[in-house]
């Protein structure tokens, strides 16, 4: 028998997605919604953006994600300042879903019931990491839909479809990273709070990214250590600081974190 | 080959927690054993050690030969394990669960309907909707369609009305007939007395005894109380022969007599009660 069967995951992850359908599907309404406010208000902004908004602080448009307010002129760039803050929200929700698709199953022991089918650990791990995947990419693309329709509707001239989609999908890949941090940390242990213990990882590497930013030159090596910062809506538009080289090192080290959270997930003990 | 179960030196440690030390025993095909001892004596870590939830600090344990570690997927499929808690998932229907369990087999649900109507449970409620007793059912139904040739059961028959208790064995028997081997753990000493081969008790995470019940109802020890028509009353322990005490007795003016045979139960509160340990 082959410890590994396609058949046995996909049986899997429609099992968690049909259990986990709600959340996902209030997230990704709730993610369009949002997004939509805010996107459909652009031409309002537009002119805003022009007149006012540069005496702004330095450092609220720091944490914010940019360098200045007049990108908001550009539907590309509005787009992008939200972006980034909604990535925040976005990737607390990953992690909380996906390191709780991994632990709920040991704190409610129902890794008994799962685990009494004739399915392997790693076929278990697997279909939790195409369960989160799958979830994030729905919530993703319903905001990603949204602001693209909004777009159309009242982009004008300012909206580049390439440019957009180059900031979606470069930024998204934020997300996904914290994704298979929190399947890392899942992975490792059952005995923790894994979802919060996720979260705060978040944070905690989007702070060190806002300090980055702050300490300029004396900090800059911290803006490698926050993917927010590496992988910003700017740097994915202009793609400056080596972002495709980033984009691979950190794709690296996603695959080495989800394999070493399946390595260690398959000879351990569950919490139950 | 006829040892489907054979732990060998198994001991588990939780830190330093010691839960299951160096315990060695077999379950032969066909067998129905019982696994009994109180709370925290080492029963449930023992069998989720055998069904690869957790994993022996020292020791071996093989399934028809495989090892639960190494084989762990390979032995999944050859066991039906039911775990004691009846945590499920609750948004999820009776049904839902049981077309998951088919689908890994390729089985059709026929198999499922059948049981449900068995066990009398509504398979189209949720599991939220379900009382103990139910919840317990579920577990039953889903163990029973892997219709595998190992069944390992950790308290069975907790929160099961004995209507259903005696329904749930009357099924397990029917399974050990076509040559399925059954270990289960459980409190309930009587039904382990009636239903079980054998009874293997552990007392502190250690295995004290080892009883073959067609032994321990042929060569029962029994207690004896009379009172002759004079007045003198005597209460004994007596090993043997029951026809010979009869014998014995009969040759007496009794006036009173009850004899009561000893039974696992009191075998097991002997060795919790006196610490004793059988070698």
């Amino acid at each position: 028998m082959n410890n590994f069967s396609n058949i046995n995951v996909f049986t899997l992850t429609r099992f968690d997605l049909k259990n986990n359908g709600k959340l996902i599907l209030v997230w990704s309404i709730a993610t369009f919604a949002i997004t939509f406010l805010y996107m459909i208000l652009f031409s309002s902004m537009q002119d805003m953006a022009l007149a006012e908004w540069d005496n702004m602080p330095v450092e609220v448009l720091q944490f914010m994600g940019v360098e200045s307010f007049r990108i908001m002129a550009d539907y590309n760039g509005y787009f992008g300042m939200m972006y980034n803050l909604l990535l925040i929200v976005i990737s607390i929700f990953t992690t909380t879903f996906s390191a709780g698709i991994i632990n709920k199953e040991e704190k409610s022991k129902s890794i008994e019931f799962l685990y009494s089918c004739p399915v392997s650990r790693v076929e278990i791990y697997v279909s939790k990491l195409i369960t989160a995947l799958i979830g994030l990419l729905i919530v993703l693309s319903s905001l990603i839909a949204s602001a693209t329709i909004c777009g159309f509707l009242n982009g004008g001239d300012t909206f580049i479809l390439s440019d957009f989609f180059q900031i979606a999908l470069i930024s998204g890949f934020i997300a996904v990273f914290y994704m298979g941090v929190a399947l890392f940390i899942g992975g490792l242990t059952g005995k923790l709070p894994v979802s919060m213990i996720s979260a705060m990882v978040v944070v905690f590497t989007y702070l060190i990214g806002y300090l980055g930013e702050l300490l300029k030159d004396k900090g800059e090596f911290l803006l490698y250590l926050s993917p927010f910062q590496i992988f910003s809506p700017t740097n994915a538009l202009e793609l400056r600081g080596g972002t495709i080289t980033n984009l691979i090192i950190y794709g690296i080290i996603l695959l080495g974190l989800i394999a070493i959270g399946c390595a260690v997930y398959r000879k351990r003990d569950f919490k139950i | 080959m006829d040892e489907i179960i054979k732990v060998n030196d198994f001991t588990k440690k939780y830190g330093k927690l010691t839960a299951a030390k160096n315990i060695s025993f077999t379950v032969k095909k066909g067998e129905i054993v019982g696994f009994v001892g109180k709370n925290g004596a080492g029963k449930s870590t023992t069998i989720r050690c055998i069904t690869n939830m957790l994993f022996p600090t020292q020791g071996d344990i093989k399934i028809k030969g495989l090892d639960s570690v190494k084989d762990a997927k390979k032995i999944n499929s050859l066991v039906s394990y039911m775990p004691s808690e009846t945590e499920l998932y609750e948004g999820v229907t009776s049904k839902e669960l049981f077309k998951l369990v088919l689908s890994f087999d390729g089985k059709k649900m026929s198999y499922a309907e059948e049981l449900s109507q068995y066990f009398e449970l509504n398979m189209n409620k949720k599991i939220q909707e379900l009382s103990l007793g139910n919840r317990k059912k579920v577990s039953i139904i889903i163990m029973f369609l892997r219709n595998a040739e190992i069944m390992i059961l950790d308290e069975p028959t907790s929160g099961l009305d004995p209507l259903m208790q005696k329904k749930f064995f009357d099924k397990i028997h029917e399974k050990t007939k076509n040559g399925t081997t059954v270990f289960l753990s459980s409190h309930n000493l009587n039904e382990v007395e009636k239903y079980c081969d054998r009874a293997i008790i552990i007392k502190d995470g250690t295995i004290v005894d080892d009883l073959n019940m067609a032994e321990v109802n042929v060569a029962k020890i029994q207690n004896v109380t009379y009172m002759t028509s004079d007045g003198k009353s005597e209460t004994y322990e007596y090993e043997g022969d029951i026809n010979e005490l009869i014998g014995e007795l009969s040759k007496m003016n009794l006036s009173h007599l009850e004899i009561k045979g000893k039974s696992v139960e009191e075998e097991f509160i002997r060795y919790y009660k006196e610490g004793e340990i059988h070698e």
